[in-house]
């Protein structure tokens, strides 16, 4: 009975509260069960909400039964990756540093998720800030990958992909700054979607790199995201950088109809892509065509040179954004501290893991009077002419294909050296750096068992397009049925 | 460009406020050194003429508001969170190091 509930999309959990046929504390239980029981496997969850979500569901129940009106997520478990702030509960981001650390406001996507009615249910595992693409860095030790329990996740949003994909939960949210939500969500076999830079709002996200920051969703398919993205697109007053545009009508425009459609893909920048990924690559882009859809040749040689702007650029802003973390008015300050100066020093020291520390020195020298010209001020000249070669290439095409990932998921603690770590984000770059909308959907699932991701990217604020379209082909090659066998 | 060295590297420790131990800023020298290696390739691009990017979307406006004040967070929900307090404040250690 419990499993047959967790595999339920998120509007047929929805429809089935609605209508009668399950009650809130029903599928809340069953969810919360089947964390209980297989978790201890994937460890996607560090903080499971079993009272607050119980709590949560009985008031749906209360207010179903007086026939009060009900949010579009009623009854809907969503997880929330542990960098958001959840009002009264830790956030931990993935850190030593705020283990002690309990939200005093909420963030904005999560009070609009609650004020639909969806019952939150805990929150995930991440690399620790969001800065990796494993969830290997996280102070809390890895997440294992669903479909494959020795192999990672991908990240930073490892726990939040893991859980949708283990069935945990039909829906959960994470953050892209570099990927990382992209890459997770197809290494995991799952849905993810970044929106342009601004659709949600990034009050109650612990900042890593502002001007690249975006919350998105997870999901198994495709509609739940359009569903989502309906609650969580809404202007904000408390984020400077929010679209001051309604979210979008994703779910009305939700035709299936590719007739017409101009893919884009980079064929030059794809030039290294072989083996599976390229095989999985052109068989998607095979499937488009059979729906009527033509694809053209797009220059995005550019991206070529995206990961070193990334990594100048977001160690740039995160090592200002990390600056905060100093020990004086929050977080773990260090026992040994003496003076004020120990205070910052020490508590940094103990509280940062190895690559926290790796980037905010990184960025610290690319900021450095002697360096700031040559490295980070070019970094923001090159990423002026990505999103100019963007907007050229969209001149041409409705949307661009390209693989979210170069591989499939890699095994815990195969690859030490933080560069090939950064270049597990070659694909997924690029749209953090021009703002603009990318989804990942499941490509299919290679010959070592695990899943590969198709990646669709869209124009500035075409975020409503970018699902229509991944919805329809997702639609016609059934990827999104898959999922993984946990049990056993 | 040339390898950075173990004083360097302190400097930075130092701006950015991070204590590291000699082991820890010879592990970051070997690995900024690989890091930047893979940067550099940005120099060749030219870029002249080029504005360095302000704000990715262009259709970005300044949101100032009026100097009003609203919601706050108070005073005992802020100090909630804070490693050590008295009398409604935040304490830290002395500034300067004590006599002793």
């Amino acid at each position: 009975m419990t499993d047959s509930i967790c595999i339920l999309s998120a509007r047929e959990l929805n429809r089935r509260f609605v209508e009668g046929e399950l009650t809130a504390c029903q599928i809340t239980d069953a969810f919360l069960e089947r964390i209980d029981r297989l978790d201890g496997k994937v460890k996607a969850f560090l903080a499971v909400y079993h009272k607050r979500a119980r709590q949560q569901a009985k008031e749906l129940d209360r207010k179903k039964a007086n026939n009060e009106k009900l949010g579009p997520l009623a009854a809907i478990p969503i997880a929330i990756k542990d960098n958001m702030h959840v009002e009264g509960e830790i956030t931990t981001c993935g850190s030593k540093f705020l283990t002690n650390y309990r939200a005093p406001f909420a963030a904005t996507a999560v009070r609009l998720l609650e004020e639909a009615d969806a019952i939150i249910i805990g929150k995930t595992n991440c690399d620790e800030f969001a800065m990796g693409s494993s969830n290997e860095n996280s102070a809390f030790g890895p997440v294992h990958n669903p479909w494959a329990l020795d192999c990672v996740p991908g990240g930073s949003s490892g726990g939040s992909a893991a859980a949708v994909a283990a069935r945990f939960c039909p829906l959960s949210l994470g953050s892209d700054t570099g990927g990382s939500i992209r890459q997770p969500a197809a290494l995991c076999g799952i849905v993810g979607l970044k929106p342009t830079y601004g659709r949600v709002s990034r009050y109650g996200l612990v900042a890593f790199g502002s001007s690249l920051d975006q919350i998105g969703p997870f999901a198994h398919n495709v509609e739940d995201v359009a569903l989502i993205m309906e609650t969580i697109g809404h202007h904000c007053a408390w984020d400077s950088t929010s679209l001051d545009t309604p979210p979008g009508k994703f779910q009305k425009a939700l035709d299936g109809n590719l007739e017409g459609l101009r893919v884009g893909v980079p064929h030059s920048f794809l030039d290294d892509l072989e083996g599976e990924p390229r095989k999985y690559f052109e068989e998607n882009l095979d499937k488009f065509r059979e729906l009527g859809a033509t694809v053209v040749d797009v220059d995005l040689d550019i991206l070529r040179y995206s990961i070193a702007t990334y990594y100048i650029i977001a160690t740039a802003e995160a090592s200002t954004n990390l600056a905060r973390f100093d020990g004086v008015r929050y977080g773990v300050r260090s026992e040994k501290a003496k003076t004020l100066d120990e205070v910052y020093d020490l508590s940094r020291q103990e509280g940062f893991g190895p690559e926290v520390k790796r980037r905010i020195i990184l960025g610290t020298f690319v900021l450095s009077s002697g360096y700031q010209d040559a490295y980070y001020k070019q970094a923001q000249r090159v990423r002026t002419i990505m999103i100019q070669k963007f907007a050229t290439a969209f001149k041409n095409c409705d949307i661009i294909a390209m693989p979210s990932s170069p591989s499939t998921a890699f095994k815990i603690g195969a690859k030490q050296d933080p560069l090939q770590l950064y270049l597990e984000d070659l694909y997924t770059i690029g749209a953090n750096c021009a703002g603009v909308p990318a989804i990942s959907v499941p490509a299919g699932i290679a010959s070592d068992g695990k899943p590969l991701g198709f990646q669709l990217v869209g124009p500035q604020q075409g975020d409503v397009e970018v699902v229509r379209i991944a919805a329809a082909l997702a639609s016609a090659t059934g990827h999104t049925q898959l999922m993984p066998q946990l049990e056993g | 460009m040339a390898e950075m060295t173990d004083d360097e590297i302190a400097w930075l420790a130092k701006l950015c406020r991070i204590k590291c131990s000699q082991e820890r800023r010879e592990q970051l020298r070997q690995d900024l050194h690989k890091i930047l290696g893979y940067i550099e390739q940005l120099r060749e691009l030219d870029t002249t003429g080029v504005e360095p990017c302000n704000h990715v979307l262009e259709t970005v406006v300044n949101v100032m508001r009026t100097d009003e004040v609203g919601e706050t967070l108070s005073r005992k929900t802020f100090l909630d969170n804070s490693p050590d307090q008295v009398g409604g404040m935040i304490r830290v250690p002395p500034v300067l190091k004590q006599k002793s």
